[in-house]
């Protein structure tokens, strides 16, 4: 019932919200999104407890077709609606200090993908888990079309619709051959995996599967609406994007592929590997030649998934292990770094690092928090960053060397962009002639506890290994 | 988890600095200047105290081994958070937390009404707790989190004066060079891995001899890379000189005494790895002596204070260099504490002349400072005399048993090493002779503001002065009937070198090295004191070609910039410009153009006329008619 | 007696007649532009197909299919009346009756 739960909360809020009136919103969505986050919170702690999957709901749907209500939650689920939960209510948190039009409908459309992207995660089915999957997609594409800015919104939009929908129709046709493979239609994940799948239509499962999750991702050369839609969605919503959509790809790969397709994986996965790999070296170079920071941070976070990517095809529990940590990491930094450009972009209503410059002066406490955040990302050793990148690094070096070198190198370039930004924006004379007060009341405690968990995180990492143990060993040693 | 008191002791070492880091976001600007440094300095302090017990736990029983609790785990991979505190460890952080105290109370005078007293205070906390992480680790990647932390530190406080944009310009390159050379030093530990499966130092030590010997002679290798980074050692020496731009103390604590020698203490860490390396062994070598010629070439032009001093000091961590290389450890070991201690107090002098000069730095505009400044000068004198090893000071005794080491593989390393010192000696007597003696070139209005630095700064220069006079005597060669206790204590880390020369030879060498450094120390006085020898301005440098190419440093750093830093960006912008938005945009835009295309081609049948839409049903119906019929 | 009446003529010959009136309705629905014509074209389609079905109804003694043509002819006054009540829209909303002008109709 718990895990109904997490996806009935943020909906039934979402349409509650849309009736209460403006002022209340705000409330009731900060509340709604924190109740969630301590129910993600007490059945994480109830699976310490007792480590077995935590089943939810089983009820017959559409049982001519061998479609069930199947939701269930083990280690790595619950990972991952930890991080979505969190990262939701950072989003609402940092929507807290603007000025929205239509407020209410923007908090029901935030709740409402919340709650989609739960149910992905806890979803048992594979129908299931694809309704939940493009039910992601409808409020996202409202919140990127009504509050986005940008010239062609609705091109852009258009742009992000319609390609990750083509992605997902592809998948759509490897679940559907998946849940006829026995004979009589069964969708559930348990029947599905470790079907005696022929090779050759191994590969076309696996493609049509990375195809889908490349572009949800995204990684090279999948990625081209990515920059403009991470860039044009106000941020708290691109807190989402990059935060928890990307999640449901690289889950995916993980609940999945791996499982489903292992011979596929052990075949061409080199392939998406150094894919992958090269797609970190290449978003970290298309992060240099940025002016405006929230595209420099979007490509920032496509380095991070990328590298995510690589990980999860080394197809061994280190790999894994390490993806599985980076995927958490990933979700704090990207939140951390893109609420960083949103407190910039309330300062100038810009993104253009040049019209920056001297902000430490006037707001020590922010450039204190903003370079924690930076390190984080650069993965500086004692920030979380290093724990998942170190582990994904020495597991692909043990896979491939070709791979590890690309993926490596955004160690230094990430360090040089980083860095560069960080002084163009925040260090030397002040030549923004404004007057900035430091960060206040609700962003200051926001901004302080992202950085509390970043450091915490970076210490002290292995109850996150502990928590998706069990889920990577039943992969991997089934 | 309980923690027995050995346990909580070690923990508390690292940690005290580190609660002195995060207490100035809590007390941060409140307290008054000398109540915030004096807390700072007590965290640092307290923590030398913890150490210099531990270090007698380790000197009567012998290594100790602490373990916290898992900081990475994930499959085979384990990295444990945990303390190895034997006798290498012990003795360096009795050197970062003993020296760093004493430059903590240095700064409360050389800090004294500065913007960001309690914020420098803090930063160099953070640095503290960092090296001590990085010496007392006991697997490489716990190691790397301090080797990486205190690049960090460095970062902060080369770039602490952040309004100035060339400040935090100097504090990225060093952060991004010595990213460069922590890639290698990861491919290193990722090897590592993979051969060892393990990051534990004592597991990897007892394997050794069970690996394959040309991936120890990468793995060495790739370490060694990482080396050179952080030790500042070509070819990846190029942002120390800028660190200067950091507040002097900085500069003495972790760009001369503590950050700087992270290199060396990593080889002396794996010198069982190097030992199985013959190859590495020779690289490093051939890069120490370089850096150390090289640099000290270049020191002989440069006329800011602290850059003759940045480069001194990449001058003497190639020659330790060279010690690892010829497989003197013990011998490098000891000249990076006696360097610690007399490169600390040159820079602190250094810091106590700049100081009093308000802030001037062109030894061109010193001279006679040796009557203002009396203090300074008798502790800058004998920080002198030790570097240029002279006997009996500290530096004579380190760089005498390298030299005696590097003889012992071949007369030409000892003539190179030799002649690494005589360079040592002119650049550093230049150095001493301009600011200290002759004749008075600073203009008049300054002169009369010059001041002796207050006692808290003295008194640290003082100590320091004091353990660079007696330093030497840690090692004490059995040829002046010493028993080499440093040796014999690293003896469980380090094994014992196998020099054996004899005592007629080693008398030779001895005599040879001191009569030339004081044939240079007699040629400079002429040149510079009687002669009032001024070094020439820039304009004058710039016409003279040899002069001109150490003035400008070998062109490194326009080398770099013009084959790295800028093809790198512009190849990034041409990516961007070409590839990302031509051809990535283009392809997928380009999908759905074409299906716009073909589409707008389809509808054109649907063109609106009803009359058309019935003509096409009438032809469609007749069609099938037809169809049918005719099958 | 009435039956022999419409025998008289052979089938054939009715069918020839109805085809010619159904080609006659189709001709005037491409060839003319006006809707009130098209509309009558429509009619006569229709009433050709009537006249087929009275025709074999005869010819195979099954009177179905004379209630079915009654049928039609109902639902044709229906139509006629829907139809003429648009047309009249149509006129009020574009002047015109003619069939080129109503381009709207496409995408």
């Amino acid at each position: 019932m718990g895990v109904l739960l997490t996806i009935l909360i943020p909906l039934l809020s979402a349409i509650l919200i849309l009736f209460i009136g403006k002022s209340n919103s705000q409330k009731l969505a900060v509340i709604s999104s924190a109740v969630s986050v301590i129910l993600a919170g007490i059945l994480t702690a109830s699976y310490f407890a007792n480590p077995i999957t935590i089943n939810g709901v089983d009820w017959s749907w559409v049982s001519s077709m061998g479609i069930r209500f199947q939701l269930a939650a083990d280690g790595v689920s619950l990972l991952l609606l930890l991080i979505s939960n969190v990262v939701a209510l950072i989003s609402i948190y940092v929507s807290l200090g603007d000025q929205n039009k239509n407020t209410c409908q923007y908090y029901a459309l935030i709740l409402a993908m919340q709650g989609f992207m739960n149910g992905v995660f806890v979803a048992q089915d594979l129908v299931l888990y694809y309704i939940f999957w493009e039910l992601v997609l409808i409020p996202a594409y409202f919140l990127l079309l009504g509050w986005g800015k940008h010239d062609q919104i609705r091109k852009v939009t258009l742009k992000f619709f319609l390609y990750t929908f083509l992605g997902s129709l592809l998948m759509l046709v490897a679940i559907i051959w998946l849940g006829n493979y026995s004979g009589t239609p069964d969708f559930s994940l348990k029947a599905v995996t470790g079907l005696p799948i022929p090779g050759d239509i191994q590969f076309y499962i696996f493609a049509a599967f990375m195809i889908a999750y490349g572009i949800k991702t995204p990684i090279f050369p999948f990625h081209s609406w990515m920059a403009d839609t991470y860039t044009s969605a106000p941020a708290p919503v691109t807190i989402l994007f990059s935060g928890v959509m990307s999640k449901m790809a690289l889950y995916s790969i993980f609940r999945f592929v791996l499982p489903i397709v292992p011979e596929a994986v052990e075949t061409y996965g080199i392939y998406i590997m150094q894919l992958a790999a090269f797609s970190v070296l290449y978003a970290s170079l298309m992060a240099m030649a940025q002016k405006d920071i929230k595209r420099i941070f979007a490509y920032v976070s496509m380095a991070h998934v990328s590298l995510i990517v690589a990980a999860l095809m080394i197809n061994n529990v280190e790999g894994t292990q390490g993806a599985l940590m980076f995927m958490a990491v990933h979700a704090i930094v990207t939140s951390g770094l893109f609420f960083t450009a949103h407190i910039l972009y309330r300062l100038k209503g810009t993104h253009d690092i040049d019209s920056f410059g001297g902000i430490r002066q006037q707001m020590p406490i922010f450039a204190g928090l903003y370079m924690v955040v930076m390190f984080a990302s650069i993965g500086l050793p004692l920030t979380n960053g290093f724990i998942g990148e170190f582990m994904i690094l020495t597991a692909l070096f043990q896979a491939d060397v070709v791979a590890l070198v690309l993926a490596s190198l955004s160690i230094v370039l990430g360090a040089v962009y980083m860095l560069m930004t960080y002084r163009k924006v925040m260090l030397g004379p002040d030549n923004t002639s404004g007057f900035f007060t430091d960060l206040q009341s609700n962003d200051k405690f926001l901004f302080w506890s992202i950085a509390f968990v970043i450091i915490f995180m970076g210490i002290y990492s292995t109850w996150i290994t502990q928590l998706c143990e069990n889920t990577v060993l039943n992969i991997f040693q089934p | 988890m309980s923690l027995d008191s050995t346990q909580i002791i070690s923990l508390l070492v690292p940690l005290l600095p580190l609660i002195g880091f995060f207490g100035y976001f809590i007390y941060g600007d409140k307290l008054s200047e000398s109540k915030a440094g004096t807390i700072a300095s007590a965290w640092v302090f307290t923590s030398f105290l913890l150490s210099i017990f531990l270090f007698s736990q380790v000197s009567a029983n012998g290594a100790i081994q602490v373990n916290y609790f898992d900081w990475m785990q994930a499959g085979s991979l384990t990295i444990p958070f945990a303390f190895q505190i034997d006798q290498l460890s012990s003795i360096m952080m009795l050197l970062v937390t003993g020296v760093g105290g004493l430059i903590h109370v240095y700064s409360i005078g050389y800090m004294h009404e500065d913007q960001g007293f309690s914020r420098f205070f803090a930063y160099l906390n953070l640095f503290i707790f960092f090296m001590l992480i990085l010496v007392m680790a006991n697997n490489y990647v716990l190691m790397f989190a301090g080797w990486e932390g205190v690049g960090l530190c460095s970062y902060l406080l080369i770039g602490f004066w952040y309004k100035n944009p060339e400040y935090s310009a100097a504090a990225n390159k060093a952060f991004i060079v010595n990213r460069i050379g922590d890639l290698f030093m990861l491919y290193g530990l990722y090897m590592i891995f993979k051969y060892f499966g393990t990051f534990v130092y004592t597991d990897i030590n007892g394997m050794a001899s069970s690996v394959d010997t040309a991936a120890i002679g990468i793995i060495t290798l790739l370490l060694f890379a990482g080396a050179t980074g952080k030790s500042a050692q070509i070819p990846l020496h190029t942002w120390l000189p800028d660190a200067m731009a950091g507040p002097t103390p900085v500069s003495a604590l972790i760009h001369a005494a503590t950050m700087v020698t992270a290199g060396i203490y990593l080889v002396i860490r794996s010198n069982v790895l190097y030992a199985l390396a013959p190859f590495t062994n020779e690289i490093i070598v051939i890069v120490g002596l370089a850096t150390t010629l090289i640099a000290g070439l270049i020191a002989l032009k440069q006329n800011d204070i602290k850059k003759v001093l940045a480069y001194s000091t990449v001058s003497q961590l190639g020659l330790m260099f060279f010690a690892l290389g010829v497989g003197a450890y013990a011998a490098a070991f000891f000249h990076l504490l006696t360097h610690a201690f007399f490169k600390a107090l040159l820079f602190l002098g250094a810091g106590s002349v700049i100081h009093g000069m308000h802030g001037e730095q062109d030894i061109r505009k010193m001279g006679g400072l040796s009557h203002k400044m009396k203090y300074t000068h008798l502790t800058f004198l004998i920080a002198v005399i030790a570097i240029i090893a002279l006997p009996p000071l500290a530096g004579f005794f380190s760089k005498d048993y390298i030299l005696a080491s590097a003889f012992g593989k071949s007369p030409i390393l000892w003539a190179l090493g030799a002649g690494s010192g005589l360079l040592t000696a002119y650049y550093m007597m230049r150095l001493y002779f301009l600011v200290f003696r002759g004749n008075s070139r600073t203009p008049e209005a300054v002169v009369a503001k010059i001041h002796e630095s207050p006692s808290v700064m003295l008194t640290p220069l003082y100590i320091l002065a004091g353990l660079s006079a007696i330093g030497g005597f840690m090692n004490i060669p059995s040829i002046f009937g010493g028993g080499q206790w440093l040796e014999n204590f690293l003896n469980p880390v380090v094994q014992l070198s196998e020099l054996h020369l004899d005592h007629s030879t080693e008398w030779m060498l001895m005599g040879i090295s001191t009569g030339l450094v004081l044939a240079i120390v007699a040629w400079t006085y002429s040149k510079y004191v009687k002669g009032n020898a001024v070094p020439e301005s820039d304009e004058a440098t710039a016409a003279m070609p040899l002069a001109n190419v150490l003035a400008k440093k070998f062109y490194f750093d326009e080398i770099y910039a013009s084959i790295f830093a800028k093809p790198l960006l512009s190849f990034a912008n041409g990516l961007q410009k070409w590839f990302e938005t031509e051809v990535i945009d283009r392809v997928t835009d380009g999908f759905g153009g074409v299906t716009m295309l073909l589409s707008g081609q389809v509808r054109k049948v649907q063109n609106g006329h009803i009359s058309f839409y019935l003509f096409a049903m009438v032809l469609g119906i007749l069609g099938i008619l037809t169809i049918f019929i005719l099958l | 007696m009435n039956d022999t009446l419409v025998m008289a003529v052979p089938l054939s010959h009715y069918i020839a007649v109805s085809a010619i009136l159904f080609s006659i309705g189709v001709i005037g629905i491409l060839m003319r532009r006006n809707l009130i014509v098209m509309f009558l074209s429509i009619e006569l389609m229709l009433n050709s197909v009537n006249l087929l079905a009275v025709a074999f109804s005869v010819y195979h003694n099954d009177s179905n299919a004379q209630a079915f043509v009654f049928f039609i002819m109902v639902v044709a006054a229906a139509e006629i009346a829907v139809g003429l009540a648009m047309l009249v829209m149509i006129y009020r909303n574009i002047r015109t009756i003619d069939i080129d002008a109503l381009k709207q109709l496409k995408w």
